[in-house]
């Protein structure tokens, strides 16, 4: 068998997916032993060109991070697509939007307002926004379009299988490639390098009784640091996220609790909504002022629930009047 | 907008509730035609996700229906519905839904009258809002 | 065959009528149910609800739960618009003649009396019905007073002056309030009891339903109407339930109803014809008048009509008021053997005690039947049920017309097309009545035919017809739980007769939606879960005693666990009741019956340690004094731990011997102690550690126990000054003529404010008692030679302790916290535990009495099977995605659902769960999922009506 060919690209992300593809440290050069890699705009240098002149399905596997946000990332995703055989999204921002995603919290103008304006450190004309096309002597110069919302990898194109995390951790995308390389492939659609069951099955923390009177965010308490956060009025997304990325979770071990990174467990579509019924569930009043009040000790309920999610969640976005 | 015709979906529980909502046929009142009930069997189990569903598949209101608090068949699985549609409801509102297109109502059996002035409030309050602006 | 009938007649099919019914049914006898109304739910039918945020326990909802129970329960036959004419016969053979009105109609529903509810021909039944019972439990109920020959109240005269119950039954008429010329008033005004507490007009009781009742009118009529300012005028305040208190608390707080202790001479039309003028006394003497837009006058209770006329025909007694006569350590058994009374013919009521004397009757009726054997209804054969598992869906539709009820409005032959035309639909037929006979046979023979293996019908309601058409596709072998239903008459063709067109498309898209859940239908089994016909009594009161030999009378074993040295607990040191009888001799009368039952097992100086288990199959460990253990199986527990005094550290008690609690003097009386026949004067003080902010309940029987004292006392010396401070003296009921007779012997009562509490002193030999006299409006100096304190009722130490054990709630007075405060008085959410006596509330011996009955008979409901069915709905855990994170855990109210540490997973017990979801919608996972009503099936009706 000859070696496999490897794509590797980044839509709206951080970088940090790459980060942790090179976090696989000298397995890396496992991963180069047994594939070439074609394209990789973080490390190596090559062109937008150099995709479109390979034959379609010319490349084994692609790992896609990042959200689509503009025109570039979606024309980039459809390009690798045609070329590839096999479509990964990695991380969460192509699975889910990621970060990124919760820019579907705001119109696109808003955003353009803060970024090119409204923010402290922007020292901009007034009036100055990016142009899609902006005339210069020397021609014509081009922007990507931004869009009106953060879409996921599979809303734009079809995608073989989901590896989550933000970033997913090194391990599994190490495992992930081998499986590859192995030809060891779940049902295309799989999410692969994580579990079925939620982060919870793999917490370490002990859990007594769910119920609360009153939610805190990290900075506002003490918290035991071996009882179950949610129980101690955390809001802590495990039970309602992918486990998986590592046993025993690492941002539990660290003393933070889950965000929600690695997506919702198989069986839940929308995992903000499944999160925030079981948060809403453990509220220990059957007052309804009280309830109210404890209610709203959930400081942004979207931001909270959808962290990860929100381009991948049932409404994907919010409705402007 | 004068023609706009509202899409309700309402789970009602299976006791008090669909008590009251029979009685409303029973008593002769009469609503808007705009509601589609769904039976479940307490207002505690209805699943935030199926309601949200609702909303992306186009529906411009939801309603979930239980026995008025203290009264659950269950005890108390009302007040789980009045915790999670609270969360619901406030996380609805960031996303753009107006509040009143998620409603909790409390429907007794001898609130028969009482339910079919509630659905007649409800699709005009929906009428008034107007269709929900759909992703697209 | 031991020759007995499993056969009972119940008269009255009110609240105590439908709950006799429903346990005698439930612990398989079969009952003949007689009505002479169309309508079941007797005086509980006007109750309603007045669609405000907070339940006010009118208990309408569960009462027509119960009342739709009885109309579909197999062993239950209903004889409306009838009346029992003659009982001939002794206890365990009565022949009763059952003549039936000529305006008889079978097919309206008994709860509505409206619309149809069986499909069946109109039958031309005999006149007259000759009936074989066992017993006969009379729950005739009562009849309202009439205020019209009253003038004084205006009644009939001014349209705005309206009875309590036709206030209550406007409001659920016109769901809302208004005065007669449509305005909506600002100010009304309830008369507290108009046609009781009045020997004048031959009503001297004291009605007890009504003070709760007014407040509830109260507290609703402000809900309607935001700034109503609500006045009522009273005597003494007195709603003695459990939890009342609170209720009033909140009515005067938080809703601002305001209280007049007044006397109301007259109501007239005011001057300028706007409104009405309210004439009353006050208490200090004065004369005044109020405007209001409406009045209320909150009638009380009589005997029912038909009273004497029974009484006559049967033979039994009434009591002197004319309510039925009732044995007086046998609260609900009557002159005549075999024949038992529960409800208000027994005496007035509220909704709370005919329920338990119901159940207690049911209890006592058990005695003269036969071994149940759940044989009354004909065993039916089903044909073996289809395995349908590996079948294609293919639904059938079944839609009804219901005379014209739906067909007038809806299409239906073109719902029929539409219906055919849907996706997996293999068949679709439509009738003028889907419930007849003929049609479900023809419903049967195309299951059959067609193969079909998922049944929606489109008719009317899951609660009427659910049962009858899941019988439909059992008898066709299908599982029953693969039929779904849409009620297009009263969610659809009834409500919008206006727009026949919209009506049925709506009617398509519900019938499209019930299809596209169908299609997810899994058949689904009742489990059985054994029944160990043993019980498990924790405490060896009057209550507790009174269970076990219930139990014990009908051949189930029975653990009594006493914590002390000897049985009878409170009891003991009680001589007499207010009504005259000999506790002490009933007491070692049911002393000796307990010991001289080989079946009931006592277990003394013994306490409860551990318990687990379910119902039908709990293991206890009782560990004596001496530290010996013992394991106990049984299959159901019953409370009856009883309560304590309250020993004051108010007023001076335990400081100086004179001193003394109202049990205290009770037995110094009993006695004849030489310092209570010398002395002179004797105060007495009510409510002490009773309705103030550490204890804000009534301990209910404090008041009969110090005018039961007061009476002794004058009868021993008539010379003696007896006084009793208090707030409001609550002798509810026939107690009310002991209250009038102690006043008539010269006992005064003076009245006292919690602002302004009597204060005591020692002076010399005598005890001051300085009380503020608000009659007089001055202060007032009793020289008392004994004080006389009338502690609270306090719920046992170790309630808590056996709570946890049990896992059986407490409410935040630390009793046991039922299921349901007015109605499931002794049971608890929990299947399988019963409450009852003190633990629960502070009740007197009488009522003790009836309520040890009915836990006993509540339970056997249970132990009388030898298996227990659970429902197919029940929640179901995927393992596979089940994280383990508890939040299912705490929210289940019946403990059915825990994770189990060793795999970290969640499991249900299905014999545990009772099927409502609670759990599944909180599952952040999705694992948990509610059979019948799975997420995907939610999704799939979504779908079918919003599109893909």
């Amino acid at each position: 068998m000859g070696k496999l060919k490897f794509a590797i690209y980044w839509g709206a992300a951080c970088g940090g997916c790459d980060v942790a593809v090179v976090d696989t440290h000298e397995k890396l050069l496992d991963i180069a032993a047994a594939a070439d890699i074609l394209f990789w705009p973080v490390a190596l240098d090559f062109k937008y060109r150099d995709v479109e002149e390979m034959a379609d399905k010319s490349i084994d596997v692609c790992l896609f991070s990042g959200a689509v946000r503009n025109s570039e990332n979606e024309h980039i995703a459809k390009l690798l697509r045609q070329k590839s055989k096999v479509m990964v999204a990695l991380g969460a921002c192509a699975q889910l939007g990621g970060i990124p995603g919760l820019a579907n919290e705001k119109r696109r103008q808003d955003i353009l307002d803060f970024v090119y304006h409204g923010s402290p450190s922007t020292a901009s004309q007034k009036g100055v926004y990016p142009q899609e096309i902006t005339s210069v002597p020397e021609g014509k110069l081009k922007l990507p379009k931004f869009y009106d919302a953060v879409m996921t990898l599979d809303q734009v194109v079809e995608v073989d299988y989901y590896l989550p995390g933000c970033p997913p951790e090194s391990a599994r995308i190490l495992e992930v490639v081998q499986a590859i390389v192995t030809g060891n492939l779940p049902p295309k659609g799989a999410v692969v390098g994580a579990l079925d069951k939620a982060l919870c099955d793999s917490c370490p923390r002990k859990r007594e009784e769910k119920k609360v009177k009153v939610f805190y965010r990290p900075q506002e308490i003490l918290f035991d640091p071996e009882r179950c956060f949610l129980e101690q009025g955390l809001i802590c997304l495990g039970p309602a996220t992918r486990g998986g990325c590592s046993d025993p979770p690492r941002c539990i071990r660290s003393n933070m609790p889950c965000e929600g990174c690695y997506g919702p467990p198989p069986d839940v579509t929308d995992q903000g909504a499944k999160m925030l019924s079981a948060v809403s569930s453990i509220i220990d009043s059957q007052d309804p002022g009280q309830i109210e009040k404890i209610i709203d000790g959930i400081v942004d309920p979207l931001g909270t629930f959808y962290r990860f999610g929100l381009p991948a969640s049932a409404l994907r976005k919010k409705r402007f009047p | 907008m004068d023609n706009f015709e509202p899409k309700i979906i309402g789970f009602y529980c299976n006791w008090s509730s669909q008590m009251g909502i029979d009685s409303a046929g029973v008593e002769g009142a009469s609503y808007p035609p705009n509601l589609r009930l769904i039976r479940v069997m307490c207002s505690g189990s209805v699943d935030p996700e199926v309601i949200i569903e609702a909303f992306k598949k186009g529906a411009d209101g939801v309603v979930i229906l239980g026995c008025h608090l203290g009264n659950c068949h269950y005890r108390n699985g009302n007040y789980n519905a009045l915790r999670r549609y609270r969360l619901l409801q406030k996380t609805l509102e960031q996303f753009g839904l107006e509040k009143e297109r998620l409603r909790l109502e409390w429907v007794s059996v001898a609130e028969g009258k009482r339910f079919a002035g509630l659905v007649g409030e409800i699709t005009e309050e929906l009428r008034r809002l107007g269709p929900l602006r759909q992703f697209s | 065959m031991d020759g007995k009938i499993g056969s009972v007649l119940v008269i009255g099919a009110g609240v105590a009528g439908i709950q006799a019914s429903l346990d005698l049914a439930e612990s398989g006898y079969h009952v003949n149910l007689v009505e002479r109304r169309g309508n079941l739910m007797g005086a509980a039918a006007n109750n309603c609800c007045k669609g405000v945020e907070e339940c006010n326990r009118c208990m309408l909802c569960q009462v027509s739960e119960k009342a739709f129970q009885v109309i579909t329960h197999p062993r239950i036959t209903l004889f409306r618009h009838g009346e029992v004419v003659k009982v001939e016969g002794e206890p365990g053979h009565f022949s009763a003649t059952i003549q039936r009105f000529p305006e008889m109609n079978e097919r309206g529903c008994p709860i509505c009396d409206k619309l149809p509810l069986y499909a069946v021909p109109l039958k031309s039944d005999p006149e007259e019905i000759q009936l074989d019972v066992a017993g006969v439990i009379m729950a005739i109920g009562f009849k309202l007073f009439d205020p019209s020959p009253l003038p004084e109240f205006g009644y009939g005269k001014y349209k705005d002056v309206v009875t309590a119950v036709e206030f209550e039954r406007m409001i659920h008429e016109r769901t809302g309030l208004f005065c007669s010329d449509g305005r909506i008033p600002r100010r009304i005004a309830f008369i507290q009891c108009v046609g009781s507490r009045d020997p004048k007009i031959g009503n001297p009781w004291c009605s007890a339903a009504c003070c709760s009742f007014t407040l509830k009118e109260a507290i609703v009529a402000k809900e309607y109407v935001k700034d109503l300012e609500p006045t009522i005028f009273f005597m003494d305040q007195r709603p003695y339930g459990k939890d009342s208190e609170r209720y009033l608390s909140r009515a005067k707080e938080q809703y601002g109803v305001k209280y007049i202790r007044s006397g109301v001479s007259k109501v007239e039309a005011a001057g300028d014809g706007k409104g009405l003028v309210v004439t009353y006394t006050s208490e200090t003497g004065g004369v005044s008048t109020a405007r209001f837009d409406m009045v209320g006058l909150s009638i009380g209770l009589e005997c029912a009509v038909t009273a004497k006329k029974l009484s006559r025909e049967f033979g039994i007694e009434l009591n002197p008021y004319g309510f039925c006569w009732a044995s007086p350590f046998s609260p609900l058994e009557t002159s005549r053997q075999g024949f038992l009374v529960c409800g208000t013919f027994g005496g007035p009521n509220d909704m709370t005690e005919s329920a338990m004397q119901a159940s207690g009757a049911a209890a006592d009726t058990l005695g003269i039947l036969a071994k149940a054997k759940f044989d009354h209804v004909p065993q039916k054969s089903y044909p073996p049920e289809r395995d349908t598992s590996g079948e294609a869906p293919k639904v059938g539709v079944f839609l009804c017309q219901c005379g014209d009820y739906i067909g007038k409005t809806v299409d239906v032959a073109s719902l029929t097309q539409f219906a055919s035309a849907l996706p997996e639909v293999a068949y679709c037929d439509q009738r003028r009545y889907a419930c007849s006979e003929e049609f479900r046979d023809e419903m049967k023979e195309a299951i059959k035919v067609h193969g079909l293996n998922r049944v929606v019908i489109g008719s009317c309601s899951f609660f009427t017809h659910g049962s009858l058409f899941q019988e439909t596709l059992r008898e066709a072998g299908l599982n029953p739980y693969l039929m779904e239903m849409v009620n297009l008459r009263d969610q659809c063709a009834r409500v919008h007769s206006h727009d026949p067109e919209k009506a049925t498309m709506k009617a398509k898209d519900l019938i499209r939606m019930e299809v596209a859940k169908a299609r997810f239908l899994e058949p689904l089994y009742r489990l059985s879960k054994t029944m160990n016909p043993s019980a498990l009594v924790v405490g060896g009161g009057i209550t507790g005693m009174v269970s076990a030999i219930s139990l014990a009378e009908k051949g189930f074993d029975v653990h009594l666990v006493e914590k002390t040295t000897q049985l009878g607990g409170h009891a003991l040191r009680i001589q007499h009741t207010l009504e005259g009888g000999n506790v002490q001799a009933y007491l070692s009368d049911l002393i000796e019956k307990v010991k001289g039952f080989p079946k009931i097992h006592v277990h003394k100086n013994s306490e409860l340690t551990a318990y687990q288990g379910r119902v039908g199959d709990y293991t206890s460990r009782v560990k004596t004094t001496s530290g010996e253990e013992r394991e106990i199986k049984h299959g159901v527990t019953i409370i009856a731990a009883g309560g304590r005094e309250y020993k004051p550290d108010e007023y001076l008690y335990g400081q100086d011997p004179r001193v003394m609690i109202s049990v205290e003097l009770e037995e110094e009386i009993d006695r004849r102690t030489e310092r209570v026949a010398q002395s002179q004067t004797i105060a007495m003080i009510q409510c002490v550690g009773s309705r103030n902010e550490v204890r804000p309940y009534c301990s209910r029987l404090c008041c009969a126990k110090s005018v039961k004292n007061a009476i002794s006392l004058k009868t021993l010396n008539p010379k003696m000054n007896v006084y009793i401070l208090y707030r409001d003296m609550r002798t509810y009921g026939f107690r009310e003529s002991y209250y009038q007779e102690a006043r008539e012997k010269g006992v005064i009562f003076i009245r006292y404010d919690l602002d302004r509490m009597p204060e005591v002193k020692a002076v010399g030999d005598i005890l001051r008692v300085t009380v503020h006299d608000i009659i007089l409006g001055e202060r007032m100096e009793i020289d008392a030679d004994l004080l006389v304190l009338a502690s609270a009722v306090l719920p046992p130490e170790d309630n808590h302790i056996l709570s946890r054990i049990l896992r059986v709630p407490l409410n935040e007075d630390g009793f046991f916290k039922e299921a349901y405060e007015k109605l499931s008085t002794v049971d608890f959410m929990q299947e399988g535990i019963f409450v009852a006596g003190m633990a629960r509330s502070p009740i007197s011996i009488v009522e003790s009495i009836y309520q040890g009955k009915a836990a006993a008979s509540r339970a056997m409901t249970l132990l009388s099977r030898e298996s227990l069915l659970t429902d197919g709905i029940v929640s179901t855990v995927k393992e596979s995605v089940c994280c383990g994170c508890k939040v299912c855990e705490a929210l289940c109210p019946y403990g059915a659902i825990a994770v189990v540490p060793e795999e970290n997973v969640a499991k249900v017990d299905e014999l545990v769960c009772k099927g409502c979801g609670t759990c599944c919608g909180a599952c952040p996972t999705g694992a948990a999922q509610l059979k019948g009503f799975k997420k995907e099936q939610m999704m799939a009706m979504v779908g079918a009506y919003l599109g893909a």
